[in-house]
């Protein structure tokens, strides 16, 4: 079985640093995803979204600043999974890509995505295979 | 579990022993070895992987204890590519809207 995973992208206007500064960095990084969002763009750095109340726990893997940025990320009450938003230049604009791929065997470091307070909730389902 | 059902099919040996059950009906431990080039022991253990992940089941037949196939556990797999595949083609709409 392959990768479980879904990818969309969408051709924009504006230009490649103006994508990259609302996506990842600006203004209207908050209105795109549906809710709030705030990303720490560099390895380790936290990705803060609760679109239920219920924080994603997220952390920043790879980034190369204007073109992408990878984080894993995982709700509680879903399977953790990792997501990678590309920006490139297409004609005039920009093209951006997402990829968020389900996280089959384990997550790159639980440590970083363990809540603060009771996680026993959830701890026993990170499962690692061999 | 979505990831457990992935990680058990990530397996040749049990997504054939999977696809056998679903095709030929529940079946014993020793009459899918029967029809692989595995051992019985084997296929038990690649059984115990796909019992633990919903996509088997046991039943009692006599004597026997027999295996079921449990394709719905697959509907947690589609439900993510369709539950996330929407909510990216939202946000992209959002960004278009904003920077189209």
């Amino acid at each position: 079985m392959d990768d479980v995973t879904v990818e969309r992208s969408v051709t924009l206007g504006a230009s490649p640093e103006e994508v990259w500064e609302n996506v990842v960095e600006g203004a209207l990084a908050g209105e795109w995803m549906g809710a709030p969002i705030s990303i720490d763009p560099r390895p380790g750095g936290k990705v803060d979204f609760a679109p239920d109340g219920t924080p994603y726990l997220g952390t920043v893997e790879e980034v190369d600043p204007g073109r992408s940025i990878t984080w894993s990320w995982r709700h509680p009450d879903r399977d953790p999974s990792q997501v990678t938003i590309t920006v490139e230049p297409d004609g005039g604009g920009a093209r951006l890509t997402v990829t968020e791929r389900l996280l089959p065997y384990t997550i790159t470091d639980a440590r970083d995505l363990r809540p603060p307070v009771d996680s026993s909730h959830w701890l026993p389902e990170v499962s690692l295979a061999a | 579990m979505t990831e457990q059902v992935f990680a058990a099919l990530a397996d040749p040996t049990r997504r054939t022993v999977f696809d056998l059950l679903v095709e030929s009906g529940p079946a014993s431990a020793t009459r899918l070895a029967d029809r692989l080039p595995v051992s019985r022991q084997a296929v038990a253990k690649h059984l115990a992987v796909l019992e633990d992940a919903g996509l088997v089941t046991r039943e009692r037949a006599g004597r026997e204890t027999r295996f079921v196939a449990n394709p719905a556990a697959l509907d947690e797999v589609s439900e993510w590519i369709v539950r996330v595949g929407s909510t990216w083609e939202a946000r992209l709409q959002r960004l278009q809207d904003r920077l189209g």
